[in-house]
C-alpha cells in the first residue's frame, strides 16, 4: 500500500503518529498541522454547521426519533449542542433514492468544533437510516428559516381564484332566412307598354333568371371563336 | 455584455447574501422546463449570485427535493 497523506486520519480519535516535537499544545494540534491554521485557542471556536438528514421511508416515526436521539448523543459527546431541529416529516422525492420513494427529512442546526467535523461526517455515512445527508457550515449571514411550498399552494390558490372564462358567443351574423313572401298577382290591366311585371314575381323566379342570363353569357364565351379556353 | 431584455439581477435588488438549497420555490424560477440551470444571460443574474445559485441547486438535487431531469 502506498503512503497515504495525513489527512485522512484525522477520523480516527487517537492520532497514529506520535505528536512531533515542536507541537506543545498536545494531540489536538495534530489535526491543525496540515490544515494551515494557527495554533492559537482562538482556533478552536465552535461553529455553526447545518446538517440536513434524509432518513430511510421504511422507518416509522418512532424509529424516526430513535435514530435521532443517536445522532444526537454522538453529537453531544464531541461538545457539540443542538440549537435548531426541524423536523419536515415523510416526503415525496423526487427520484428514487435506494429504491424508495419517500423519506422523512430533519434539519439540525448545530454548534460544533471545526475538529470533530469529520468524524460526524463519517458516522453519518455510517449509519444505516440514514440515506443522505448534507453537512454545510452555515454563513454568519444565514437567518434559519422555514420555506413553504409554495408551488403547490399557490396553485391551488390560483385554480380557486382564476376567473372562469365566459363562454364566448359567436358575434359572426347568421344569415337569417327572410320569409318568402308569394305575393299574390295583383289585378293589374294589361297595359301596351309592356313593363316587367316585378311586383308578381317572387324571389325564387327572379334567381331562376339571373341563372339563365349567367348560363347564355357563359355560352357565348364558350362558343367564341376567337378566345382559346 | 447585457442580459437579455436588459434585465437586473433580482438577488442584487433584494440584497440576498444566501441563497438557500431549502428554497425550493425560489430556485424553480432558475430552472428551464427540464429542470436545467438557466444561463445568467436569459435570467439577468450576476455572476456572483449564479454561482450561489448553482451551488444551491445542485445541493437540493443531491438531497432529491430537484429532479435532475425530467
Amino acid at each position: 500500500m502506498p503512503l497515504r497523506k495525513n489527512r485522512i486520519f484525522d477520523n480516527f480519535a487517537t492520532p497514529l503518529f506520535p505528536p512531533s516535537a515542536h507541537c506543545s499544545q498536545g494531540s489536538s494540534d495534530y489535526h491543525l498541522n496540515h490544515k494551515k491554521m494557527t495554533t492559537q485557542e482562538a482556533v478552536d471556536t465552535a461553529k455553526k454547521y447545518e446538517i440536513m438528514l434524509m432518513l430511510s421511508g421504511e422507518l416509522s416515526e418512532e424509529a424516526v426519533d430513535k435514530a435521532l436521539e443517536h445522532i444526537k448523543t454522538q453529537i453531544a459527546e464531541r461538545e457539540g449542542s443542538v440549537f435548531y431541529e426541524d423536523k419536515w416529516g415523510r416526503r415525496d422525492l423526487a427520484y428514487r433514492v435506494a429504491r424508495q420513494s419517500n423519506a422523512h427529512f430533519v434539519i439540525l442546526n448545530i454548534l460544533l468544533d471545526s475538529e470533530h467535523v469529520k468524524e460526524i461526517d463519517q458516522s453519518l455515512r455510517l449509519d444505516n437510516h440514514v440515506l443522505r445527508h448534507l453537512l454545510q457550515q452555515v454563513p454568519s449571514a444565514y437567518k434559519v428559516q422555514k420555506f413553504p411550498e409554495k408551488i403547490e399552494e399557490e396553485l391551488t390558490e390560483e385554480i380557486m381564484n382564476k376567473p372562469q372564462k365566459k363562454e364566448r358567443k359567436i358575434t359572426r351574423p347568421v344569415p337569417t332566412e327572410e320569409p318568402v313572401t308569394v305575393k299574390e298577382p295583383e289585378a293589374v290591366e294589361v297595359t301596351s307598354s309592356a313593363e316587367p311585371e316585378d311586383d308578381g314575381e317572387t324571389e325564387e323566379e327572379k334567381s331562376r333568371k339571373k341563372l339563365d342570363e349567367v348560363e347564355e353569357k357563359l355560352r357565348d364565351i364558350i362558343s367564341d371563336k376567337d378566345l382559346n379556353l | 455584455m447585457a442580459a437579455f431584455n436588459n434585465r437586473r439581477c433580482p438577488f442584487c435588488k433584494e440584497g440576498t447574501l444566501v441563497i438557500d438549497y431549502k428554497n425550493i420555490p425560489v430556485l424553480r424560477k432558475f430552472t428551464t422546463r427540464y429542470q436545467k440551470i438557466k444561463p445568467k444571460y436569459y435570467s439577468g443574474v450576476c455572476l456572483k449570485h449564479q454561482k450561489k445559485l448553482a451551488r444551491a441547486i445542485k445541493n437540493a438535487r443531491f438531497m432529491a427535493l430537484i429532479p435532475y431531469t425530467q
